[in-house]
Protein backbone atom coordinates (compact mmCIF):
# COMPACT_ATOMS: atom_id res chain seq x y z
CA UNK A 1 0.00 0.00 0.00
CA UNK A 2 1.26 3.47 -1.12
CA UNK A 3 1.94 5.05 2.31
CA UNK A 4 1.84 8.77 0.59
CA UNK A 5 -1.31 7.97 -0.63
CA UNK A 6 -2.75 6.75 2.80
CA UNK A 7 -1.19 10.03 4.48
CA UNK A 8 -2.76 12.32 1.56
CA UNK A 9 -5.79 10.56 2.32
CA UNK A 10 -5.51 10.97 6.15
CA UNK A 11 -5.21 14.53 5.79
CA UNK A 12 -8.45 15.27 3.68
CA UNK A 13 -7.54 14.60 0.29
CA UNK A 14 -10.52 13.54 -1.73
CA UNK A 15 -8.60 12.44 -4.99
CA UNK A 16 -6.07 10.33 -3.05
CA UNK A 17 -8.85 8.72 -1.12
CA UNK A 18 -10.31 7.70 -4.64
CA UNK A 19 -7.00 6.71 -5.18
CA UNK A 20 -6.90 4.48 -2.40
CA UNK A 21 -10.50 3.15 -3.03
CA UNK A 22 -9.53 1.66 -6.42
CA UNK A 23 -6.91 0.10 -4.67
CA UNK A 24 -8.38 -1.80 -2.05
CA UNK A 25 -11.65 -1.94 -3.10
CA UNK A 26 -11.58 -5.86 -5.04
CA UNK A 27 -9.99 -7.22 -2.17
CA UNK A 28 -12.53 -5.72 0.40
CA UNK A 29 -15.46 -6.36 -1.77
CA UNK A 30 -13.88 -9.63 -2.41
CA UNK A 31 -13.72 -10.41 1.52
CA UNK A 32 -16.96 -9.03 2.06
CA UNK A 33 -18.57 -11.45 -0.34
CA UNK A 34 -17.17 -14.43 0.77
CA UNK A 35 -17.92 -13.49 4.39
CA UNK A 36 -21.15 -13.37 3.75
CA UNK A 37 -22.27 -15.31 1.04
CA UNK A 38 -24.28 -12.31 -0.96
CA UNK A 39 -22.70 -10.40 -3.57
CA UNK A 40 -25.63 -7.32 -2.83
CA UNK A 41 -25.21 -7.34 0.88
CA UNK A 42 -21.14 -7.27 0.15
CA UNK A 43 -21.81 -4.55 -1.85
CA UNK A 44 -23.34 -2.61 0.82
CA UNK A 45 -20.73 -3.82 3.55
CA UNK A 46 -18.60 -2.42 1.33
CA UNK A 47 -19.80 1.44 0.53
CA UNK A 48 -20.44 1.29 4.39
CA UNK A 49 -16.94 0.40 5.15
CA UNK A 50 -15.38 2.64 2.44
CA UNK A 51 -17.44 5.65 4.06
CA UNK A 52 -15.98 4.69 7.35
CA UNK A 53 -12.53 4.33 6.26
CA UNK A 54 -12.63 8.05 4.94
CA UNK A 55 -14.54 9.10 8.45
CA UNK A 56 -12.04 7.74 10.76
CA UNK A 57 -8.82 7.57 8.95
CA UNK A 58 -7.38 10.83 10.80
CA UNK A 59 -7.38 8.47 13.57
CA UNK A 60 -5.10 6.37 11.84
CA UNK A 61 -1.56 6.47 13.83
CA UNK A 62 0.11 4.04 11.73
CA UNK A 63 -0.11 4.63 7.48
CA UNK A 64 1.79 1.50 6.81
CA UNK A 65 -1.48 -0.66 9.05
CA UNK A 66 -4.05 0.87 6.89
CA UNK A 67 -4.25 -2.66 5.06
CA UNK A 68 -5.27 -4.28 8.74
CA UNK A 69 -7.23 -1.41 9.83
CA UNK A 70 -9.16 -1.76 6.89
CA UNK A 71 -10.10 -5.22 7.13
CA UNK A 72 -11.02 -4.82 10.57
CA UNK A 73 -13.37 -2.02 10.16
CA UNK A 74 -14.90 -4.17 6.77
CA UNK A 75 -15.26 -7.05 9.16
CA UNK A 76 -17.22 -5.08 11.82
CA UNK A 77 -19.24 -3.50 9.24
CA UNK A 78 -20.49 -7.95 8.16
CA UNK A 79 -20.81 -7.84 11.62
CA UNK A 80 -23.32 -5.05 11.91
CA UNK A 81 -25.25 -5.29 8.64
CA UNK A 82 -25.69 -8.90 7.63
CA UNK A 83 -28.24 -9.74 10.57
CA UNK A 84 -30.52 -6.90 9.40
CA UNK A 85 -30.19 -8.58 6.03
CA UNK A 86 -31.60 -11.92 6.04
CA UNK A 87 -32.76 -12.11 2.47
CA UNK A 88 -32.48 -15.10 0.21
CA UNK A 89 -29.40 -15.02 -2.33
CA UNK A 90 -29.51 -17.00 -5.54
CA UNK A 91 -26.34 -17.86 -6.18
CA UNK A 92 -25.04 -18.49 -9.73
CA UNK A 93 -22.48 -20.90 -10.62
CA UNK A 94 -20.32 -21.71 -13.53
CA UNK A 95 -18.46 -24.69 -13.68
CA UNK A 96 -15.62 -25.03 -16.61
CA UNK A 97 -17.03 -26.59 -19.48
CA UNK A 98 -14.28 -28.71 -20.86
CA UNK A 99 -12.19 -29.46 -17.73
CA UNK A 100 -13.64 -32.29 -16.02
CA UNK A 101 -15.66 -35.79 -16.92
CA UNK A 102 -19.28 -34.97 -15.94
CA UNK A 103 -19.08 -37.35 -12.92
CA UNK A 104 -16.14 -34.84 -11.78
CA UNK A 105 -18.55 -32.14 -12.43
CA UNK A 106 -21.60 -33.49 -10.29
CA UNK A 107 -19.55 -34.09 -7.56
CA UNK A 108 -17.61 -30.78 -7.69
CA UNK A 109 -21.24 -29.07 -7.76
CA UNK A 110 -22.14 -31.36 -4.57
CA UNK A 111 -19.30 -30.43 -3.01
CA UNK A 112 -19.20 -26.68 -2.88
CA UNK A 113 -23.42 -27.23 -2.85
CA UNK A 114 -22.46 -28.80 0.49
CA UNK A 115 -19.79 -26.83 1.56
CA UNK A 116 -22.24 -23.39 0.66
CA UNK A 117 -24.31 -24.29 3.22
CA UNK A 118 -22.32 -25.53 6.00
CA UNK A 119 -20.38 -21.89 5.62
CA UNK A 120 -23.72 -19.92 6.33
CA UNK A 121 -24.44 -21.74 8.79
CA UNK A 122 -21.15 -20.89 10.70
CA UNK A 123 -21.31 -17.86 12.72
CA UNK A 124 -19.94 -14.76 11.15
CA UNK A 125 -17.13 -14.92 13.53
CA UNK A 126 -16.06 -18.20 12.40
CA UNK A 127 -16.68 -17.05 8.76
CA UNK A 128 -14.45 -14.31 9.19
CA UNK A 129 -10.95 -15.96 10.43
CA UNK A 130 -11.54 -18.53 7.80
CA UNK A 131 -11.67 -16.45 5.08
CA UNK A 132 -9.08 -13.81 5.94
CA UNK A 133 -7.00 -16.90 6.82
CA UNK A 134 -7.39 -18.88 3.67
CA UNK A 135 -8.46 -16.38 0.99
CA UNK A 136 -6.37 -13.19 1.88
CA UNK A 137 -3.73 -15.63 3.19
CA UNK A 138 -3.45 -13.94 6.51
CA UNK A 139 -1.62 -15.82 9.57
CA UNK A 140 -3.63 -16.84 11.99
CA UNK A 141 -1.36 -14.36 14.54
CA UNK A 142 -2.72 -11.16 11.38
CA UNK A 143 -6.18 -12.26 11.76
CA UNK A 144 -6.21 -12.22 15.45
CA UNK A 145 -4.92 -8.32 15.21
CA UNK A 146 -6.92 -7.97 12.36
CA UNK A 147 -10.22 -9.26 14.55
CA UNK A 148 -8.86 -7.69 17.83
CA UNK A 149 -9.26 -10.89 19.70
CA UNK A 150 -6.05 -13.56 21.40
CA UNK A 151 -4.54 -15.58 19.05
CA UNK A 152 -5.77 -18.49 20.80
CA UNK A 153 -9.36 -17.46 19.96
CA UNK A 154 -8.52 -16.90 16.28
CA UNK A 155 -7.15 -20.42 16.22
CA UNK A 156 -10.37 -21.82 17.67
CA UNK A 157 -12.93 -20.12 15.56
CA UNK A 158 -10.67 -21.46 12.02
CA UNK A 159 -10.64 -24.85 14.00
CA UNK A 160 -14.50 -24.69 15.12
CA UNK A 161 -15.46 -23.66 10.76
CA UNK A 162 -12.94 -26.29 9.50
CA UNK A 163 -14.63 -29.09 11.48
CA UNK A 164 -18.46 -27.90 10.62
CA UNK A 165 -16.92 -27.89 6.70
CA UNK A 166 -14.72 -31.06 6.95
CA UNK A 167 -18.42 -32.52 7.97
CA UNK A 168 -20.33 -31.28 5.79
CA UNK A 169 -17.43 -32.57 3.00
CA UNK A 170 -17.85 -36.13 3.89
CA UNK A 171 -21.13 -36.20 4.10
CA UNK A 172 -21.28 -35.02 0.66
CA UNK A 173 -18.60 -37.97 -0.34
CA UNK A 174 -20.43 -40.30 1.30
CA UNK A 175 -23.80 -39.87 0.20
CA UNK A 176 -22.37 -39.33 -3.62
CA UNK A 177 -20.64 -42.87 -2.58
CA UNK A 178 -23.87 -44.61 -1.83
CA UNK A 179 -25.25 -42.90 -5.08
CA UNK A 180 -22.67 -44.59 -7.12
CA UNK A 181 -22.85 -47.79 -4.63
CA UNK A 182 -26.91 -48.12 -6.18
CA UNK A 183 -26.47 -47.08 -10.23
CA UNK A 184 -23.73 -49.56 -10.21
CA UNK B 1 -4.83 -37.70 -3.69
CA UNK B 2 -5.58 -38.39 0.37
CA UNK B 3 -8.80 -36.95 2.13
CA UNK B 4 -6.70 -33.72 3.24
CA UNK B 5 -6.18 -32.85 -0.25
CA UNK B 6 -9.13 -33.25 -1.86
CA UNK B 7 -11.09 -31.44 0.58
CA UNK B 8 -8.38 -28.25 0.53
CA UNK B 9 -9.06 -28.45 -2.93
CA UNK B 10 -12.61 -28.45 -2.80
CA UNK B 11 -12.48 -25.75 -0.13
CA UNK B 12 -9.89 -23.54 -2.54
CA UNK B 13 -12.95 -23.94 -5.29
CA UNK B 14 -15.74 -23.17 -2.99
CA UNK B 15 -13.76 -19.70 -1.44
CA UNK B 16 -12.48 -18.99 -5.32
CA UNK B 17 -16.26 -19.11 -6.95
CA UNK B 18 -17.49 -15.71 -7.99
CA UNK B 19 -15.88 -12.54 -9.11
CA UNK B 20 -14.19 -9.71 -7.15
CA UNK B 21 -14.81 -6.93 -8.86
CA UNK B 22 -16.47 -4.07 -6.88
CA UNK B 23 -19.42 -2.61 -8.98
CA UNK B 24 -18.24 0.57 -10.38
CA UNK B 25 -21.78 1.91 -9.13
CA UNK B 26 -20.58 1.14 -5.86
CA UNK B 27 -17.16 3.02 -5.98
CA UNK B 28 -18.60 5.95 -7.42
CA UNK B 29 -21.98 5.91 -4.70
CA UNK B 30 -18.73 6.12 -1.81
CA UNK B 31 -17.18 8.91 -4.03
CA UNK B 32 -20.05 11.04 -3.91
CA UNK B 33 -20.46 10.45 -0.17
CA UNK B 34 -17.27 11.02 0.74
CA UNK B 35 -17.63 14.59 -1.12
CA UNK B 36 -20.28 14.95 1.62
CA UNK B 37 -18.71 13.28 4.88
CA UNK B 38 -16.71 14.86 6.84
CA UNK B 39 -13.93 13.22 8.60
CA UNK B 40 -13.67 12.87 12.11
CA UNK B 41 -11.03 14.87 13.98
CA UNK B 42 -8.10 13.14 15.87
CA UNK B 43 -8.22 14.65 19.23
CA UNK B 44 -6.01 12.21 20.70
CA UNK B 45 -2.80 13.80 22.41
CA UNK B 46 0.46 12.41 21.17
CA UNK B 47 2.13 10.82 24.00
CA UNK B 48 5.71 12.22 25.21
CA UNK B 49 8.21 9.50 23.82
CA UNK B 50 11.33 11.20 25.02
CA UNK B 51 11.80 11.05 28.91
CA UNK B 52 12.14 14.57 30.12
CA UNK B 53 15.55 15.68 31.72
CA UNK B 54 15.21 16.42 35.78
CA UNK B 55 15.46 20.14 35.61
CA UNK B 56 13.08 20.68 33.06
CA UNK B 57 10.84 18.13 35.25
CA UNK B 58 11.01 20.64 38.15
CA UNK B 59 10.71 23.98 35.73
CA UNK B 60 7.34 22.31 34.50
CA UNK B 61 6.15 21.38 37.95
CA UNK B 62 7.14 25.29 39.10
CA UNK B 63 5.44 26.65 36.22
CA UNK B 64 1.90 23.91 37.09
CA UNK B 65 1.86 25.33 40.65
CA UNK B 66 2.26 29.07 39.42
CA UNK B 67 -0.50 29.03 37.24
CA UNK B 68 -2.80 26.89 39.61
CA UNK B 69 -1.93 29.12 42.32
CA UNK B 70 -2.76 31.91 39.89
CA UNK B 71 -6.29 30.77 38.91
CA UNK B 72 -7.20 29.61 42.39
CA UNK B 73 -6.71 33.37 43.64
CA UNK B 74 -8.53 34.92 40.61
CA UNK B 75 -11.60 32.33 41.58
CA UNK B 76 -11.93 32.81 45.24
CA UNK B 77 -11.06 36.91 45.62
CA UNK B 78 -14.45 38.46 46.69
CA UNK B 79 -16.12 40.64 44.08
CA UNK B 80 -16.91 43.78 44.53
CA UNK B 81 -20.54 43.68 44.46
CA UNK B 82 -20.69 40.60 46.99
CA UNK B 83 -20.81 42.93 50.56
CA UNK B 84 -23.96 45.34 49.92
CA UNK B 85 -21.58 47.72 47.23
CA UNK B 86 -23.73 46.28 44.13
CA UNK B 87 -22.52 46.58 40.62
CA UNK B 88 -25.33 49.13 39.08
CA UNK B 89 -27.05 46.50 36.44
CA UNK B 90 -27.14 48.32 32.61
CA UNK B 91 -30.68 50.17 32.31
CA UNK B 92 -33.27 47.86 30.39
CA UNK B 93 -36.08 49.93 29.04
CA UNK B 94 -39.65 47.81 29.14
CA UNK B 95 -40.23 49.59 25.98
CA UNK B 96 -37.44 48.37 23.63
CA UNK B 97 -36.18 45.02 24.72
CA UNK B 98 -32.88 43.89 23.07
CA UNK B 99 -33.49 40.66 21.26
CA UNK B 100 -31.65 37.89 23.55
CA UNK B 101 -28.66 36.19 21.50
CA UNK B 102 -29.99 32.82 22.83
CA UNK B 103 -33.33 33.56 21.29
CA UNK B 104 -32.48 35.05 18.12
CA UNK B 105 -33.15 32.37 15.58
CA UNK B 106 -29.30 31.70 13.65
CA UNK B 107 -29.58 31.68 9.89
CA UNK B 108 -29.37 28.53 8.18
CA UNK B 109 -27.15 28.92 5.01
CA UNK B 110 -29.97 26.92 3.25
CA UNK B 111 -32.59 28.98 1.59
CA UNK B 112 -36.11 28.55 3.35
CA UNK B 113 -37.68 31.21 1.94
CA UNK B 114 -40.06 28.12 0.62
CA UNK B 115 -42.04 30.71 -2.17
CA UNK B 116 -38.68 30.72 -4.22
CA UNK B 117 -38.63 26.88 -4.24
CA UNK B 118 -38.96 24.69 -7.03
CA UNK B 119 -42.20 22.01 -7.07
CA UNK B 120 -40.99 18.61 -7.67
CA UNK B 121 -44.01 15.68 -8.01
CA UNK B 122 -43.78 12.10 -7.27
CA UNK B 123 -46.62 10.34 -9.26
CA UNK B 124 -45.15 6.64 -7.82
CA UNK B 125 -45.16 7.93 -3.93
CA UNK B 126 -48.01 10.31 -4.28
CA UNK B 127 -47.03 14.43 -3.19
CA UNK B 128 -45.00 17.19 -4.32
CA UNK B 129 -42.58 18.47 -2.35
CA UNK B 130 -40.07 21.43 -3.15
CA UNK B 131 -36.79 22.07 -2.80
CA UNK B 132 -34.61 24.72 -2.81
CA UNK B 133 -34.19 26.78 -6.62
CA UNK B 134 -30.56 26.20 -5.86
CA UNK B 135 -30.37 22.69 -5.26
CA UNK B 136 -30.65 19.92 -8.16
CA UNK B 137 -32.77 16.44 -8.36
CA UNK B 138 -30.06 13.71 -7.70
CA UNK B 139 -32.14 11.12 -7.91
CA UNK B 140 -35.77 10.33 -9.14
CA UNK B 141 -37.01 7.11 -7.34
CA UNK B 142 -36.94 4.17 -10.27
CA UNK B 143 -38.46 1.34 -7.93
CA UNK B 144 -40.83 1.74 -4.78
CA UNK B 145 -38.90 1.68 -1.16
CA UNK B 146 -39.34 -1.56 0.34
CA UNK B 147 -39.41 -2.44 4.33
CA UNK B 148 -36.78 -3.64 5.67
CA UNK B 149 -34.29 -4.13 2.81
CA UNK B 150 -34.33 -0.17 1.64
CA UNK B 151 -34.94 0.68 5.52
CA UNK B 152 -30.87 0.14 6.19
CA UNK B 153 -30.11 3.66 4.51
CA UNK B 154 -28.31 3.91 1.40
CA UNK B 155 -28.60 7.57 0.42
CA UNK B 156 -27.93 7.17 -3.30
CA UNK B 157 -30.69 4.13 -3.69
CA UNK B 158 -32.88 4.74 -6.52
CA UNK B 159 -35.92 3.93 -4.36
CA UNK B 160 -35.38 7.79 -3.24
CA UNK B 161 -36.60 11.12 -4.38
CA UNK B 162 -33.17 12.99 -3.96
CA UNK B 163 -32.67 16.50 -3.78
CA UNK B 164 -28.67 17.62 -3.09
CA UNK B 165 -27.59 20.97 -2.53
CA UNK B 166 -24.85 22.84 -4.29
CA UNK B 167 -21.36 21.04 -3.58
CA UNK B 168 -23.27 18.34 -2.42
CA UNK B 169 -23.00 19.20 0.86
CA UNK B 170 -26.28 18.10 2.27
CA UNK B 171 -29.10 16.23 0.94
CA UNK B 172 -32.90 15.49 1.15
CA UNK B 173 -34.73 12.82 0.20
CA UNK B 174 -38.71 11.64 0.20
CA UNK B 175 -40.84 8.53 -0.03
CA UNK B 176 -43.90 6.69 1.07
CA UNK B 177 -44.28 3.04 1.82
CA UNK B 178 -47.72 1.12 2.03
CA UNK B 179 -48.66 -0.42 5.50
CA UNK B 180 -50.39 -2.87 7.20
CA UNK B 181 -54.10 -1.23 8.42
CA UNK B 182 -54.15 -0.74 11.89
CA UNK B 183 -50.02 0.13 12.16
CA UNK B 184 -49.41 2.98 14.21
CA UNK B 185 -46.66 5.78 12.99
CA UNK B 186 -45.19 5.13 16.62
CA UNK B 187 -44.68 1.47 16.42
CA UNK B 188 -43.52 1.60 12.58
CA UNK B 189 -40.97 4.17 13.73
CA UNK B 190 -39.82 1.85 16.44
CA UNK B 191 -38.97 -0.77 14.09
CA UNK B 192 -37.59 1.18 11.03
CA UNK B 193 -35.16 3.04 13.60
CA UNK B 194 -32.84 0.15 14.66
CA UNK B 195 -32.73 -0.46 10.54
CA UNK B 196 -31.83 3.24 9.61
CA UNK B 197 -28.81 3.38 11.91
CA UNK B 198 -25.54 1.99 12.28
CA UNK B 199 -24.72 0.94 15.00
CA UNK B 200 -28.60 0.67 16.06
CA UNK B 201 -29.56 3.04 19.08
CA UNK B 202 -30.24 1.73 22.61
CA UNK B 203 -33.05 4.11 22.93
CA UNK B 204 -35.07 2.98 19.79
CA UNK B 205 -38.25 2.62 22.29
CA UNK B 206 -38.09 5.95 23.55
CA UNK B 207 -35.77 8.30 21.72
CA UNK B 208 -36.13 10.59 24.42
CA UNK B 209 -35.34 14.38 22.93
CA UNK B 210 -34.64 13.05 20.17
CA UNK B 211 -38.82 13.14 18.66
CA UNK B 212 -40.66 16.45 18.57
CA UNK B 213 -43.98 16.80 16.62
CA UNK B 214 -44.29 18.03 13.03
CA UNK B 215 -47.20 18.48 10.30
CA UNK B 216 -47.12 18.10 6.74
CA UNK B 217 -50.13 19.14 4.82
CA UNK B 218 -52.47 19.55 7.61
CA UNK B 219 -51.67 15.67 9.07
CA UNK B 220 -49.53 15.46 12.35
CA UNK B 221 -46.22 13.74 12.42
CA UNK B 222 -42.76 12.90 14.19
CA UNK B 223 -39.73 14.70 13.43
CA UNK B 224 -36.69 12.50 14.78
CA UNK B 225 -33.07 13.81 14.76
CA UNK B 226 -31.48 10.68 14.46
CA UNK B 227 -27.65 10.79 15.24
CA UNK B 228 -26.14 10.81 11.53
CA UNK B 229 -29.06 12.50 9.80
CA UNK B 230 -32.83 13.81 10.23
CA UNK B 231 -35.89 12.36 9.13
CA UNK B 232 -39.81 12.93 9.67
CA UNK B 233 -42.52 10.56 8.97
CA UNK B 234 -45.79 10.69 8.96
CA UNK B 235 -49.09 8.38 8.67
CA UNK B 236 -52.06 8.93 6.06
CA UNK B 237 -54.41 6.44 5.06
CA UNK B 238 -51.74 3.45 5.66
CA UNK B 239 -49.12 4.62 4.25
CA UNK B 240 -46.35 6.41 5.78
CA UNK B 241 -44.43 9.23 4.23
CA UNK B 242 -40.61 9.51 5.51
CA UNK B 243 -38.85 12.85 4.24
CA UNK B 244 -34.91 12.97 5.28
CA UNK B 245 -32.00 15.29 5.55
CA UNK B 246 -28.81 13.14 5.45
CA UNK B 247 -27.07 15.50 7.82
CA UNK B 248 -27.39 15.49 11.72
CA UNK B 249 -29.57 17.85 13.49
CA UNK B 250 -26.20 20.33 13.64
CA UNK B 251 -24.86 20.04 10.65
CA UNK B 252 -25.89 23.45 9.94
CA UNK B 253 -26.37 26.76 11.98
CA UNK B 254 -29.80 26.63 13.11
CA UNK B 255 -30.14 23.04 12.96
CA UNK B 256 -31.06 20.93 9.92
CA UNK B 257 -34.58 20.60 11.67
CA UNK B 258 -35.22 23.95 10.75
CA UNK B 259 -34.71 23.00 7.10
CA UNK B 260 -36.47 20.08 7.06
CA UNK B 261 -39.73 21.71 8.51
CA UNK B 262 -39.41 24.13 5.20
CA UNK B 263 -39.37 21.01 2.94
CA UNK B 264 -42.67 19.44 5.40
CA UNK B 265 -44.46 22.92 4.64
CA UNK B 266 -44.24 22.38 0.66
CA UNK B 267 -45.42 18.97 0.62
CA UNK B 268 -48.49 18.06 -0.11
CA UNK B 269 -50.39 14.67 -0.94
CA UNK B 270 -51.80 14.30 -4.46
CA UNK B 271 -55.34 13.80 -4.12
CA UNK B 272 -55.39 10.24 -5.66
CA UNK B 273 -52.60 8.88 -4.12
CA UNK B 274 -49.50 7.24 -5.25
CA UNK B 275 -49.93 5.45 -8.46
CA UNK B 276 -49.89 1.63 -8.41
CA UNK B 277 -46.92 0.42 -7.83
CA UNK B 278 -47.61 -2.87 -5.26
CA UNK B 279 -47.45 -2.75 -1.77
CA UNK B 280 -44.95 -3.06 0.24
CA UNK B 281 -45.33 -4.92 3.69
CA UNK B 282 -45.34 -3.59 6.95
CA UNK B 283 -42.76 -4.04 9.13
CA UNK B 284 -45.16 -4.68 12.64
Amino acid sequence: MDRDLVERARSGDQAAFADLVHQVSDTLFGIARRILRDPGLAEDVLQDALVTIWRKLPHLREPDHFEAWAYRILVNSCYADAPRNRRWALTVRVLPIDRASEADDYQSIADRDELEQAFRRLPLDQRAVFVLHHHAGLPLVAVAEVLGIPGGTARSRLHYATRALRAAFEASRARENLREGRLA
Amino acid sequence: MNDDQVFERATRAFLEDGSDRTPAAAIDAVLLAVRTTPQERDLRIPWRTAPMPKPMRLVAAIAIIVVVGVAAFSLLRPSPGVDGASTPSPAVSPSAPAPSPSTRPTPTPYSINTPTWTTYTSARYGFSIGYPADWSVHTRATRDWTYPADAAVNMYSTALETFVAPGDSIAAAAWSVAVKSGTTLDAWIQAYCPLAESPAPSDCTTMPGRTVAATMDGHAGSLVRFTQDTQAFFLVNDRIYVVAIWQPEDFIPGGVSRLLEAYLSTMHLLPGGPSPSGASPSPS
